[in-house]
């Protein structure tokens, strides 16, 4: 029972950032509940595996986030979102943003509306602070793909934002002045 | 030429960037209120809120971790105790075995009664113990089911020594009363560590 208790303290400390991380990700409340799930049962179960070398939320994040991105990998998820030639379903914006409360705030919903890959690149960047080596990793790519991404997300972040604001609905930046 | 996305970015976040961009920059009033806003963004990504979990999901957790194998949840160094206790157990039921060897001529029934007389004490004390909890140590969990696996071999040469020599029963009931000794140490340890202390300790001097 001592392992419970323990368990159950470190559970109370991280849950909140662990859950908010996997519901930027993969954006669906009951999906992100189950997640949270597997990837505490996980973090249990090789707790004594953890070796000290790095922040004991940073390995825990990072089974988090190997958890979300193999749903996102999933045929199940992929299954229930078309991908248009930018990556992007407007069946799946439209569940993405409905479930983003509330519906007025613009940045909560340009978010949700981004291509799954590059949501979480731009969280798992500018928000959680991993590098491009580290994004890289995570998803088996190079760190190419990781900025690639991160600036694609921008782009759409901006895009989406003038929109919601009414203002131009696009101003892209030129490599010619 | 103005900086694109990844060239602002780079700026931003304070990774090396080409000399005439930052330059470009920092004199280029567009590029300049771009990055601004790259800036600002990134504080507003910041400042999204959190999300709770339901309060139900440790509940859910606690139970899936319950129902896991019990193997699954301990490393090879957990079995340390277990294996001390176990190699204890040995030695000294060997000991006194070695003992019984050089005082062989003193083998009789009234002996033997007396041994088997303990035994049963000890059953009776343990059957007053609690249950065994549902989650416990694999130390603890590991060290009983070692001595209830020799007391269950002891047994079946008990049974099989029925008509024997008398020697040979003294020997195995003397090694019976030595586990159960030890089992029922081990029992009530288990017990008082999960706060199902009994309302004796085991006094075993007296059995």
């Amino acid at each position: 029972m001592g392992d419970l208790d323990a368990h159950e303290c470190i559970y109370r400390a991280l849950s909140k950032p662990v859950y908010t991380l996997i519901r930027r990700l993969v954006i669906r409340p009951a999906v992100a509940e189950e997640l949270l799930q597997d990837a505490f049962v996980e973090i249990f179960c090789s707790v004594r595996n953890y070796r000290a070398s790095g922040s004991f939320l940073g390995w825990v994040r990072s089974i988090a986030v190997s958890k979300a991105l193999m749903y996102l990998r999933s045929p199940w998820h992929r299954g229930t979102t078309w991908l248009g030639a930018d990556g992007i379903s407007s069946l799946h914006q439209e569940a993405a943003a409905a479930a983003v409360e509330p519906m007025d705030a613009d940045l909560e919903r340009a978010l949700a509306m981004l291509p799954a890959v590059s949501r979480a690149v731009v969280w798992l960047h500018d928000v959680e602070e991993l590098t491009h080596a580290e994004i890289a990793r995570l998803f088996g790519r190079s760190t190419s793909f990781s900025k690639a991404q991160l600036a694609r997300a921008h782009r759409h972040l901006r895009e989406r934002l003038e929109l919601e604001s009414g203002g131009p609905t696009c101003m892209p930046i030129s490599r010619n002045c | 030429m103005h900086a694109d996305f990844q060239e602002l970015l780079a700026l931003r976040d304070g990774t090396p960037v080409g000399a005439e961009v930052g330059q470009h920059v920092a004199g280029c009033a567009r590029c300049g209120s771009e990055l601004a806003r790259l800036k600002r963004l990134k504080h507003e990504l910041h400042q999204l809120p959190s999300f709770e979990p339901q309060e139900h999901a440790w509940p859910l957790i606690r139970e899936r971790l319950e129902r896991l194998p019990r193997r699954r949840r301990v490393t090879p160094w957990a079995f340390a105790p277990a294996a001390v206790a176990a190699g204890l157990v040995a030695t000294l039921t060997l000991l006194w075995w070695i003992r019984l060897d050089h005082g062989h001529a003193g083998s009789d029934d009234a002996t033997i009664q007396s041994l088997v007389s303990r035994s049963q004490r000890l059953e009776a004390v343990l059957n007053t113990l609690p249950p065994r909890p549902t989650v416990e140590r694999a130390a603890t969990s590991a060290a009983i089911d070692e001595l209830q696996t020799r007391i269950q071999i002891l047994d079946q040469q008990l049974s099989a020594a029925a008509n024997g020599d008398r020697y040979q029963t003294q020997r195995l009931w003397s090694a019976r009363v030595q586990l159960m000794n030890s089992l029922v140490y081990v029992r009530y340890a288990e017990a008082a560590r999960n706060g199902d202390r009994p309302d004796h300790s085991p006094t075993f001097g007296a059995i």
